[in-house]
C-alpha cells in the first residue's frame, strides 16, 4: 500500500514551499541514475561524481522554476549534470582516470571490462557512447545535451565504438594467448 | 529515447546498470548544502495534496480489511505517470491460503514492503484478489497451470534482475508463497 507521486507533482510541491520532503523524494528517485551517469562521465572518479551530483541538484533547484516540461525531468537533470562534471574535472577532462590502469583479469569481456574500457576513452567519445549505448538517447538528444551537432555526435559514437571494439579484440587475443601458454 | 542499431561486440553496454546508489551520506550532504543556500526549508508541513495522498491509503486500508482486500488501487497514479523509460514488471503472487489472523498480518507486512520500496523511489502499486475460485472464460487452463493467484504488484525496475531482487525481498516469499515475474510490454 503506497503512494508514489509523479515528478511534476513533486516539483510543484517543492516549488510551493521549498519542501525538504519533496526534494528528498526527487533526490531518491533520480540520484541513482544521475550518479551512475556522473561516474561514467568522470571516468570512474567517485569523489568527482558525488560532487557533481550535489552541484547538479543545487543548480537544478535554482532553475527549477524555469523548467517547462518540454523534456523528461531526468533528461533535464542529465544536461545539468554533464556541465557539472565538465566543470569539476576541468583540465583533467582530457586525462584518463586512475582506474583505467587497472589490469583486467577476467576470463572474458564482461560488464567490469566494459566499464574499465569506457573509462579509458577520451571524455568526448565516452560521453556520446554512454549517452547513446548505455542511456539510450537519440543522436538529436545527445547533440542537444552536449551542445554539438548531430553529425558530430554520430561520428564521435562511431569512433568511440571502433576504439572500444579494438580494445575488446586486443583483450580477447591476450586472453587466448595466455590460455595457450 | 531509442537504440538505433546493434553492435554485437558492444551489446554488453546495454546491460550495464543504469542506476548506481550514490555513496552513503550523499543525500545528507546535498540536503545540508541546499539548506545552507536557503533552497530547501526543513520541517515543512506536508502539502495538502501529499498529506491527503498519504492519509487516503490508510483510510482505504482500514476499509479494505472489511472487504477482504489488502490493497486498493490508490497507487494507480504512479502507474499512469511512471517514467516512460523505466521498465515495469508485474509480480504475480501465487499460493498460500492463510487463516484470517495470518491474512491480517500479511496485509500489514505486504503494505510495509510496498511503502519501503516507494520511500526508496521505486514506483509500486498492487492489489489483493478476493479469495474465490477464478472464473475462466475460453479454453481450459493448460494442465499444471497455477490458478491460485492471490494478488499482484506492479513495480518499476531497471531490469529483470532488479525486479527479481525486489521480488525476493517480498514477504510473500518468506511466507512460503510463490512470485512469478513478468515484464510489462511498454507498447
Amino acid at each position: 500500500l503506497t503512494v508514489v507521486t509523479s515528478d511534476r507533482q513533486l516539483v510543484d510541491d517543492y516549488l510551493r514551499d521549498r519542501s525538504e520532503d519533496a526534494f528528498r523524494d526527487l533526490f531518491r528517485r533520480h540520484s541513482p541514475s544521475m550518479y551512475a551517469f556522473a561516474l561514467r562521465l568522470s571516468g570512474g572518479r567517485h569523489a568527482e561524481a558525488e560532487d557533481a551530483l550535489q552541484d547538479a541538484w543545487v543548480r537544478a533547484l535554482l532553475r527549477l522554476q524555469e523548467f517547462r516540461w518540454e523534456s523528461a525531468l531526468r533528461t533535464w537533470l542529465c544536461g545539468i549534470l554533464i556541465n557539472c562534471v565538465r566543470e569539476r574535472l576541468r583540465d583533467r577532462w582530457l586525462e584518463p582516470a586512475e582506474q583505467a590502469a587497472r589490469v583486467i583479469t577476467h576470463p572474458r569481456a564482461n560488464a567490469l571490462d566494459l566499464e574499465q574500457l569506457l573509462y579509458r576513452l577520451a571524455p568526448g567519445y565516452r560521453a556520446v557512447l554512454v549517452l547513446h549505448d548505455v542511456e539510450g538517447y537519440t543522436h538529436a538528444e545527445i547533440a542537444g545535451l552536449l551542445g554539438i551537432d548531430v553529425g558530430t555526435a554520430k561520428s564521435q559514437l562511431s569512433r568511440a565504438r571502433s576504439t572500444m571494439r579494438g580494445w575488446l579484440n586486443h583483450l580477447s587475443e591476450d586472453r587466448d594467448a595466455s590460455r595457450r601458454r | 529515447m531509442h537504440r538505433d542499431d546493434d553492435d554485437e561486440a558492444l551489446k554488453g553496454l546495454r546491460d550495464l546498470p543504469r542506476e548506481i546508489a550514490p555513496p552513503g551520506g550523499a543525500e545528507v550532504r546535498t540536503v545540508t548544502a541546499l539548506r545552507d543556500r536557503g533552497l530547501i526549508v526543513s520541517g515543512q508541513r506536508l502539502p495538502r495534496r501529499r498529506a491527503a495522498a498519504l492519509l487516503l491509503p490508510i483510510a482505504l486500508t482500514i476499509g479494505g480489511f472489511a472487504a477482504g482486500w489488502f490493497l486498493r488501487p490508490m497507487a494507480r497514479d504512479s502507474v499512469a505517470s511512471h517514467s516512460p523509460d523505466q521498465p515495469r514488471f508485474v509480480l504475480l503472487l501465487y499460493g498460500r491460503t492463510d487463516s484470517e489472523t495470518v491474512k491480517d498480518d500479511s496485509v500489514a507486512e505486504y503494505g510495509r514492503w510496498a511503502r519501503d520500496l516507494a520511500r526508496n523511489g521505486t514506483g509500486v502499486s498492487g492489489e489483493k484478489l478476493v479469495d474465490a475460485p477464478p472464473t475462466i472464460v475460453g479454453a481450459q487452463l493448460p494442465a499444471g497451470a497455477p490458478a491460485d493467484l492471490r494478488g499482484y504488484f506492479i513495480v518499476e525496475a531497471a531490469d529483470e534482475q532488479h525486479a527479481r531482487m525486489l521480488a525476493v525481498s517480498h514477504p510473500h516469499v518468506k511466507r512460503g508463497g510463490t512470485i512469478v515475474i513478468r515484464r510489462i510490454d511498454p507498447t
